[in-house]
């Protein structure tokens, strides 16, 4: 039992890959660091790949599912940002396939970069960043800044501690699910390594990792909707 | 497990240049390639909807070119027609006056006949007259000759009818 126990931690433990040394400084490079490295190649590589060699007529499967992906990620993003978001689209693209690379790396038995607190911190500092600029940008710095005493002048400390909460719970959430279905997961794997972590891994890794991304993506482009509303 | 260190700063940097990726070698491209095929869509629009305007006007004109046929020859009918009846008029005209001036040296030379003609019978019936008398006045034999003479002029008269 103690055997497992530390097998998991093991497996829980975000590992330093490697440390980079400038002169008396160190800066160790985590594994989640290294594993984004691999979704953005990965990302890269899928782009260059679904981009290459596009046509207006005639048109190969390939490009057809390239525009069919393209066209989808951006309605979706679109019509929960609505209209006037429409310039925080393409990062919000880039999000959700991030996570949702991320998240699915799980299934080759690597740890998703997700799991790691950093990454998902760093993910909501900037939809955090982007949802303040999105209301500075709309409203201007008098707008926004009045925007904290609405609906009353009473609720201002709540609105003000909303720019606090409101990434702090993306992030935890995040974090959260992928880290308990990452428990989950090498538990099961642990205890019967055949068979039996298959529809678990469907469930834990695909499904919950896909919502994730989503959850994440909605809520950031519900926060950019509000801050921009009047 | 919970750490949080200048990872934290990489993940953000990592996301940035994933938007650049996303944005620069996903999306560019395709939304290129679908203006693009807007663009051409629209430009067929264009054309068909400038061939058709096309085709309207050379219906238009090929109509018109009818129908100005039609007027040059509707007047052409009637000019011909009112050269025709001008025409008919004069030849009706000149016949007339023809046939008037002929009715009328027609008339003046039968009724010279006539004159003429009268003219001769009085002639003869002065002459007749004369040679009665000269021959009553030569016989002179009471009214057995005269009866005779006048037998004989009668028969004269009737001979000469």
């Amino acid at each position: 039992m103690e055997g497992l126990a530390e097998e998991l931690l093991a497996e829980l433990n975000c590992e330093t890959v490697f440390t980079i040394h400038l002169g008396s400084i160190d800066i160790p490079i985590a594994e989640s660091t290294v594993i984004t490295w691999v979704v953005m190649a990965a990302i890269l590589l899928l782009s260059i790949f679904l981009t290459s060699n596009l046509k207006v007529h005639d048109i190969s499967r390939k490009q057809l599912f390239a525009e069919t992906v393209v066209i989808k990620l951006e309605n979706f993003v679109a019509d929960m940002i609505g209209e006037e978001g429409r310039a925080y689209v393409p990062y919000l693209c880039a999000v959700i396939l991030y996570i949702g690379f991320a998240n699915l790396i799980g299934l080759f038995g690597v740890k998703p970069p997700t799991k790691d607190l950093n990454v998902t911190a760093a993910l909501a500092l900037m939809s955090i960043i982007l949802v303040q600029y999105a209301g500075i940008h709309k409203k201007g710095v008098k707008g926004w800044l009045k925007s904290f005493k609405e609906p009353m002048a009473i609720v201002t400390p709540i609105n003000i501690l909303e720019v606090f909460i409101k990434p702090l719970s993306l992030c935890m959430r995040l974090f959260g699910n992928v880290l308990g279905a990452f428990v989950i997961m090498e538990l099961i794997k642990i205890l019967v390594p055949v068979a039996i972590p298959v529809p678990f891994s469907f469930y834990f890794d695909i499904f919950d990792g896909l919502i994730q991304a989503y959850v994440f993506v909605f809520l950031t482009s519900l926060y950019i909707k509000e801050s921009m509303e009047e | 497990m919970l750490r949080l260190d200048i990872n934290l700063v990489f993940t953000i940097i990592n996301l940035l240049i994933i938007y650049f990726i996303v944005a620069k070698f996903l999306f560019k491209p395709i939304k290129n390639i679908l203006a693009k095929r807007q663009e051409e869509i629209d430009k067929q629009y264009a054309d068909a909807k400038a061939a058709e305007n096309q085709a309207m006007e050379l219906k238009k004109q090929y109509e018109d070119s009818v129908k100005s046929i039609a007027d040059e020859k509707a007047a052409a009918v009637n000019e011909a027609r009112t050269k025709a009846g001008e025409e008919y008029d004069r030849i009706v005209a000149d016949a007339k006056t023809e046939a008037d001036k002929l009715m009328d040296n027609a008339k003046k030379l039968a009724h010279m006949e006539q004159e003429k003609s009268i003219r001769q019978a009085q002639e003869q019936i002065a002459d007749l007259v004369v040679e009665a008398t000269a021959k009553v006045v030569a016989s002179g034999q009471g009214s057995a000759a005269d009866r005779e003479l006048y037998n004989q002029f009668l028969a004269k008269t009737g001979e000469q009818q």
